[in-house]
């Protein structure tokens, strides 16, 4: 009988499901530290002791996505259709259509794991600090995942580097409770396939797993066209680098090909939706309306005169509205650029200097996949939150780029010659880019670690305590209060959440009253307040206008409001607007 | 017709007269931008838009040069007056003095001081003739590393340099002398000729100050030869290494001797301290920041260099990073030449020459340069232009391109075409797009220095301006008068910290009924300038005073909305 040979510890480790388990495990414990934030903590009587420094979630966006997670399973979601009431002035009240939809679905079960209902802001918590360390070993398994179908060797090296590659603000980004997250990992394997599917033996196959991941990507994420993007951008660069066996026409045909299966998952992703035709509205809304405004002088300017040619619709995304939108959609450049991300900077311009040093000729999938990382990093300049998908790609071209060097003749010349120096240098570097992931990893989570559980907390807690509120409106000066607003005090309703480009769309007029009372513009905004938007109760920050925060405090002394609670640091305050008597 | 054009030999002298020729006719074109103009009669008439000096150091730097032909520089000594609040006020050293010597020529037309128009059109043809010499030693650059038909390569500087290496050229400043004096560096660098170096050293040193480029370089250089081994040179690492160690020996040399001919030799270390290692660091953040500084005041460069003041000071706009879309399109072709060029290397299976990929290594460093701070285009787009021009002409003469381009000789021949018509076609847009913008206008102080000038009783007196920026037109316009600081707030900062608290103060509209006595005492002002839109605070301050008679309002511009004060006998 052939006996089999025990396996060593190399060939264990060498086994892609090893390397999988071990990465998976690695990613796990990595944010589960990242989301604890273990250190010392006051132990309330003068002493320290060791404990949860990072209380809260990471930015607010993470307590709105939790806790409509809780919200779908006690079915309040389902209950309240179409109106979405608890951000009244938004695009979503009379037309909701939930563009995290399976994200929110996906985070049901930790919410029933680890809550025991709405009020319980703790376990909610948790189970969104659960939910970041899942997110993150499906991204990390996703990454490995594709490079194995590319065929990139020690995947595990590189699903490593991505975090070398993203730095500081990537390994930020992934630690948010959000569904980009689902949607970098249904990115990248995305990629994958359609590389696949340039393959006769395996197009079947890949076809049927893209138009199912475009599906996926739709009811989880708004971005689902940018699989499109990826596939025009390879198309393109196709057409440049030619093929040695199909013509460029035949390589386009089939690019058509795949992206008509796309479109059809994206669109079958989208039939599949609770309300359809709400998700394709709040698509051009989130992908295209916000990208206007956030480049007013270009995209805005040229989106109004599509919409004049195409729809002879008079669009103004151009007219200077003043939007504050999220750091995120800022242009990137400079210091921060060479200081953070000098590696997904500099990695496209060393790894051809090095092939041509060691006359490699790249090969096709090397050169193309090296474009597409390059157009997601020229994504990333004009808009920093794309840094999210600058970090895979980048670590799967330059994977591709340095495995196929180090299988080059050229490097094995070079062995022969220098057998160190050769192998140092790999191995030099590799060392430092380990240290350097590593070095933004532990960095940021030592920097970041969320000391509270949102800044308004109590203005929250206050609301959800006195019934009375409950049903009532609560104006708002800060868009992005409404997220710790809803987690604290479901039982409210608010004026608008997310993104203030939903409240500009529905109602501009309204939109620009909303901005200049929060601004300190009107004098007298108890009646606005109180009669155009229907609020009951008004939470103004002292930042946000010194002018307003003393004349609610004027208005309360007049006895047209009245104070409910009040910020310890009086950097907030919650008032009552109080109604005439009949 | 192009294509013979591009094979048939050509004499290098008429080459080069010929780029230095086309680049200043050019140049000439875009500082005039001849158009239509219109009259006040409200008539259209054929002639140069362009009339003044576009926003900067350009008047500065043209009426020094006046101040220099007609003895008056030589005269203030290490005391340049003008800068009353300065550190230049004692220890004046001409950082650009043989560019300001260069620059003399040119106000040869100026009658007066008065004649400021002359001045204006010599500092125009001054820019025209700089750039023309730049072109040409670009060309002779190239040409001295065996490029052919370098005159090609010629408008890549401006592609990759991108607008604002356009918007940089328009001004009348030193930089272009740094620029040609680096490129000739490299080349004498890669040559080995030691003396040159030494010479080249000594007049970068003479004509523009941060000549701590020429050891970048070096570095660049040295890294690259170690990293890459010998080569074709043969030599040993060490004794690499020790070739190199010979050349920054000429370099620092070369520094010593500039500094030795320099005038103001005993002042050039503090005010080299000062503007390229203060200024640079207070645009840095947290302790690197500090350190310099306690570095600068350990060594008593400065008396005392608080971070807060540093913090709240505006820098000119030069120093900001470019992000983003300006980035993409500003620097992107430089940033994605290194790419194209290494993957079409790679993809032919053609290995870069040493020199090639040493000056990849030189374009890099500028490009980092670059992205830190926007004004390095102005040498990234040279040396990313050199860089490319050596790396193509590597391409073409490697073995395998030969072969292929003996094959397929018509594609090869419409490919070049093709390059260069993209080349030049780049070129001329950014060309164009600068030579279509509206033509520079006057500053709204413009006639209130002249107002100063006019005056007989404000001669050799000191005005207070609130802003930094306002000295090159004030200078300018009105040089019989005396100022608080230009070029850079920094100079006031390592002079007199509590002057420069109470200037930024006004700059931020902290102003209370002590301000204008404390300018009065502090800075022994005679008159003080304000720009109401900028300054509103003292603009109130000042009125306020006038109402009770502490101050005379002595000139008034009702549509710019400026004023001069004088402070009542």
């Amino acid at each position: 009988m052939f006996e089999r040979q025990p396996l060593s510890w190399k060939q264990t480790f060498a086994m892609a499901p090893v390397q999988a388990a071990l990465l998976a495990l690695l990613a796990f414990v990595a944010t589960a530290w990242f989301q604890i934030g273990p250190g010392w903590v006051d132990d309330g009587q003068g002493g320290e002791r060791i404990g949860m420094q990072a209380v809260g979630l990471l930015d607010v966006d993470g307590y709105y996505h939790i806790v409509m997670g809780e919200l779908y399973r006690e079915g309040r979601v389902q209950a309240a259709g179409g109106d979405f009431h608890w951000a009244r002035e938004s695009i979503w009240n009379g037309s909701f259509s939930d563009k995290d939809y399976l994200y929110h679905l996906y985070l049901v079960p930790f919410t029933a794991l680890m809550a025991d209902g709405p009020q319980d802001a703790r376990g909610l918590i948790a189970a969104g600090k659960l939910a970041c360390c899942v997110n993150m070993v499906l991204l990390t398994l996703a990454m490995f995942g594709a490079m194995r179908l590319l065929g990139v060797k020690r995947a595990w090296l590189y699903t490593l580097l991505a975090v070398f590659f993203g730095a500081g603000y990537w390994v930020f980004r992934v630690n948010l409770n959000r569904s980009y997250v689902i949607s970098i990992a249904l990115a990248i394997v995305g990629y994958a396939m359609l590389v696949r599917a340039e393959f006769t033996a395996a197009r079947f196959r890949a076809l049927l797993g893209l138009f199912f991941l475009a599906a996926i990507y739709a009811l989880t994420y708004t971005a689902s066209h940018f699989l499109l993007v990826l596939l025009v951008v390879r198309a393109f660069l196709q057409l440049i680098v030619g093929h040695a066996e199909l013509s460029r026409f035949a390589e386009l045909k089939r690019n058509a090909a795949t992206g008509l299966v796309i479109s059809a998952g994206i669109l079958c992703g989208m039939m599949l939706h609770p309300s359809p035709v709400n998700t394709m509205h709040h698509w051009w809304v989130q992908s295209i309306v916000v990208m206007a405004l956030s480049h007013q002088d270009s995209m805005g300017r040229a989106l109004d005169e599509v919409m004049r040619t195409l729809f002879s619709k008079e669009t103004n995304y151009a007219g200077h509205i003043e939007i504050a939108l999220g750091m995120e959609l800022q242009e990137m450049g400079g210091r921060g650029l060479l200081f953070d991300n000098f590696a997904a900077l500099f990695a496209p311009m060393i790894m051809p200097l090095i092939a041509a040093w060691l006359r490699w000729r790249p090969s096709r999938e090397a050169v193309l996949t090296g474009g597409v990382s390059i157009a997601v990093f020229c994504m990333f300049l004009l808009n920093m939150r794309f840094i999210e998908y600058v970090a895979p790609f980048s670590a799967l071209a330059v994977g591709l780029w340095a495995e196929g060097i180090l299988a080059s003749k050229g490097y094995a010349a070079w062995r022969r010659r220098q057998p160190v120096a050769s192998l140092a240098w790999p191995l030099a570097l590799a060392i430092i880019a380990v240290i350097g992931a590593v070095g933004f990893w532990v960095g940021s989570g030592l920097g970041l670690r969320p000391g509270n559980r949102g800044e308004i907390e109590q203005a929250g807690r206050w609301l959800q305590n006195h019934k009375e509120a409950h049903g009532k409106v609560v104006f708002h000066d800060r868009w992005d209060d409404f997220c710790h607003l809803l987690f604290y005090a479901p039982d409210c309703d608010y004026l608008i959440g997310l993104d203030p480009t939903f409240f500009a769309v529905k109602d501009r007029e309204r939109y620009e009253l909303w901005r200049s009372i929060s601004r300190g513009k009107v004098t007298d905004f108890v009646p606005a307040v109180r009669d155009t938007f229907g609020a009951s109760y008004m939470l103004v920050h002292r930042s946000s206008s010194d002018y307003l925060y003393n004349r609610c405090s004027e208005e309360v002394r007049a006895g047209r409001m009245k104070l409910c609670i009040r910020d310890v640091d009086d950097d907030w305050a919650l008032f009552e607007i109080v109604r005439d008597k009949p | 017709m192009i294509e013979s054009s591009l094979d048939r030999p050509k004499s290098a002298f008429r080459e080069g007269l010929l780029v230095f020729l086309f680049t200043l006719l050019l140049v000439g074109l875009h500082q005039t931008q001849p158009g239509m103009v219109e009259r006040e009669d409200g008539s259209r008439v054929f002639g140069l838009r362009s009339r003044s000096l576009h926003l900067g150091d350009s008047p500065y730097n043209i009426r020094l040069a006046y101040l220099y032909r007609t003895g008056d520089v030589a005269k203030a000594g290490s005391h340049f007056h003008w800068m009353s609040s300065s550190i230049w006020a004692d220890n004046f050293c001409d950082k650009e003095l043989l560019y300001h010597l260069y620059l003399a020529p040119f106000t040869l037309g100026a009658r007066d001081a008065g004649d400021t128009s002359a001045l204006i059109w010599g500092a125009k043809l001054g820019i025209a003739v700089m750039f023309a010499f730049l072109a040409w030693v670009f060309w002779a650059v190239l040409r001295g590393f065996g490029v052919k038909q370098a005159w090609c390569y010629v408008p890549l500087i401006v592609v990759m340099g991108g607008a604002v290496f356009m918007s940089r050229a328009a001004e009348a400043r030193a930089w272009p002398i740094g620029v040609i004096c680096s490129l000739t560096a490299w080349l004498v660098m890669a040559r080995n000729r030691r003396l040159d170096l030494l010479l080249v050293a000594a007049i970068y040193t003479l004509s523009y100050a941060p000549v701590h480029f020429l050891g970048l370089l070096w570095l660049v250089r040295t890294l690259g030869c170690l990293l890459l081994g010998p080569g074709q040179t043969g030599l040993s690492r060490g004794a690499e290494l020790r070739r190199h160690l010979t050349l920054l020996a000429m370099i620092a040399l070369g520094v010593v001797l500039g500094v030795l001919l320099h005038p103001g030799r005993a002042d050039f270390i503090r005010l080299w301290v000062v503007a390229y290692v203060m200024i640079p660091a207070a645009t840095l953040q947290g302790p690197l920041r500090d350190l310099v500084f306690n570095l600068v005041v350990a060594l008593n460069f400065a008396t005392e260099f608080p971070p807060g003041e540093a913090k709240r000071m505006k820098l000119g706009l030069e120093f900001l990073p470019q992000a983003g879309t300006a980035l993409l399109f500003v620097g992107g072709a430089a940033m994605l030449s290194p790419i194209v060029l290494a993957v079409t290397s790679a993809w032919h299976r053609h290995k870069p020459r040493r020199e090639t990929l040493l000056a990849m290594g030189a374009a890099l460093m500028t490009l980092v340069m670059a992205i830190n701070s926007g004004r390095f285009f102005e040498i990234a787009g040279p040396f990313c232009a050199l860089a490319s021009a050596l790396w193509v002409q590597d391409l073409i003469q490697s073995r395998r391109m030969q072969l292929r381009m003996a094959l397929r000789p018509v594609l090869f021949r419409r490919l070049r075409v093709l390059a260069c018509a993209g080349v030049f076609a780049v070129f001329g847009v950014l060309w164009a797009t600068g030579l279509d913008r509206y033509p520079p206008m006057p500053r709204p102080w413009r006639d209130a220095a002249i107002w100063l000038r006019e005056n007989p009783q404000a001669r050799d007196k000191i005005v207070f301006h609130a802003n930094w920026d306002t000295f090159p037109d004030l200078f300018f316009y009105a040089p019989h008068c005396d100022y608080i600081v230009g070029m850079d707030p920094t100079f006031l900062l390592a002079h007199d910290v509590e002057k420069s608290r109470l200037y930024w103060d006004i700059a931020f509209d902290k102003v209370d009924a002590t301000t204008v006595p404390r300018i009065r005492e502090m800075f022994k002002a005679d008159y003080i300038l304000v720009v109401a839109p900028i300054n509103a605070g003292l603009d109130q301050e000042c009125r306020r005073l006038e109402s009770i008679g502490t101050l005379r309002r002595a000139y008034t511009d009702p549509i710019f909305n400026v004023a001069i004060y004088e402070f009542a006998p």
